[in-house]
């Protein structure tokens, strides 16, 4: 039986997904003004690492990782974490990644809510 | 078994153990975090040897180009010598052959490596004028058209500790040391049809200069735009020789752009900034390639408006000038 991780297409498949995930993230009001001073080519490589975990690929993302990247950003709430989880879903929808699959990652991203939010 | 060379030790890799690894644990320092090929932080560049493709993916074209690869994920077949990211290189003496004004702040400075010194134009260079002072410059000139002649844009700016000594001191035959190269702004023969746009203000004109001249020699096919932007027309410098180029190279589009309206009449001057140029007229960029310099501040806006119009973040290639504070 094959991974999740298989199943999505891999590295090929965070690689295609990077993109049109930054430029979902960017293009939402929500979130983006907490990417505006971010070095570019630095957050698509940290995107890579989330998305490589969320898909259930080859990753040493820890939660305390998480906690560390996020705790200097005021007001970070419920309601930016749900805005990234549905820009991830869109993300894997236009790739054509199965209903079934994406429930799971956006299980596996859910799961990481109280450490980004540092709860 | 295997060895690599790092900073005149040579340290055999164990079987299974990545370059990270081995170095860790022999006590000698190197960046890294997640150790998945990832995050790119413990990223070495390669002197000599072969790198393992697998070392290298997901890095960047234009620094695969340059053997770098990534330390976590290298495991290598062969011995290798290899060094830190940033490498500090003694220099090459060089000496200044030319200095040609070009508007009453920006200077054309040409000068001569005393040896073999290679780099790819659009990279920049440390420039040192005695053993305390250096400031970066791009590379305008292209080695296969000028060999060791090395071609940089300066600005004048007063006080600045050595663009006032080249402007006032400095003259034909005075000696300087060049060191580096360095940057990751330079132009990959990899897709000769796909279409190039290149973008800058002030002396970021200098790398992309290099650029297209690069490209054009390369026997680029798809079409290249240069978007040179400025407050007025003083600040358009090579406008003749762009022009010049234009007629002479079919897909060679040069498109000058001014804050102030143009004086007399437009010469084909666009009053508009280089942001809105972008907006308004570049359309879709997915699969361009785009190249941006020059202050930090626009690369920055330049590359997230030409991202959100569809340019893929591998297709963009940016060098941001960063300014001394202390001149």
């Amino acid at each position: 039986m094959s991974t999740l991780y298989e199943r999505i297409g891999g590295e090929g498949a965070v690689d295609a997904a990077v993109d049109i995930f930054y430029r979902k993230v960017l293009g939402d009001d929500r979130i983006s003004s907490y990417f505006d001073d971010v070095d570019m080519e630095t957050q698509a490589a940290k995107q890579k690492a989330f998305l490589t975990m969320v898909f259930g690929g080859p990753n040493n993302y820890t939660g305390k990782d998480l906690r560390e990247a996020h705790k200097h950003m005021t007001g970070l709430s419920d309601i930016h974490v749900d805005a990234v989880i549905e820009n991830l879903g869109g993300t894997l929808q236009e790739l054509g990644v199965a209903d079934d699959d994406i429930a799971e990652i956006a299980a596996i991203a859910n799961s990481v809510r109280d450490d980004v939010l540092n709860r | 078994m295997t060895t690599i060379h790092f900073d005149d030790r040579a340290i055999s890799i164990e079987k299974g153990h990545s370059v990270l690894q081995t170095l860790l644990g022999v006590g000698i320092s190197i960046p890294n975090s997640c150790q998945s090929g990832v995050c790119q932080s413990c990223m070495m560049q390669a002197v000599k040897g072969k790198v393992p493709d697998k070392a290298q993916q997901g890095l960047k074209d234009t620094l695969q180009a340059q053997n770098y690869f990534l330390s976590c994920q290298c495991h290598p077949e062969h011995d290798l010598v290899i060094r830190k990211a940033v490498n500090e290189n003694p220099g090459v003496d060089a000496h200044i052959k030319e200095i040609e004004l070009c508007k009453k702040d920006i200077a054309r400075i040409f000068i001569e490596a005393d040896g073999d010194f290679s780099y790819h134009p659009g990279q920049y260079i440390s420039l040192w004028r005695d053993d305390k002072i250096a400031r970066s410059y791009s590379l305008a000139s292209v080695p296969a058209l000028h060999g060791n002649m090395l071609e940089l844009h300066i600005r004048h700016i007063p006080g600045g500790e050595l663009s006032d000594w080249l402007f006032n001191q400095a003259a034909v035959g005075t000696e300087v040391t060049v060191q580096g190269p360095l940057g990751n702004c330079f132009y990959m023969p990899d897709n000769l049809q796909q279409d190039l746009i290149l973008a800058g203000t002030g002396t970021g004109l200098a790398p992309l200069y290099g650029i297209v001249r690069d490209a054009v020699n390369q026997g680029h096919k798809g079409n290249i735009h240069l978007l040179h932007g400025s407050v007025d027309e003083s600040g358009l410098y090579l406008y003749e020789e762009l022009v010049q180029l234009q007629s002479e190279v079919a897909n060679f589009q040069y498109h000058p752009l001014t804050l102030k309206a143009p004086k007399v009449n437009n010469n084909g001057i666009t009053q508009i900034s280089i942001e809105n140029y972008i907006k308004n007229e570049a359309g879709d960029m997915k699969d361009k390639k785009i190249y941006l310099c020059g202050p930090e501040e626009l690369v920055k806006k330049l590359r997230k408006i030409c991202f959100l119009q569809g340019a893929s973040l591998k297709h963009i290639y940016a060098d941001a000038f960063i300014h001394n504070k202390s001149k």
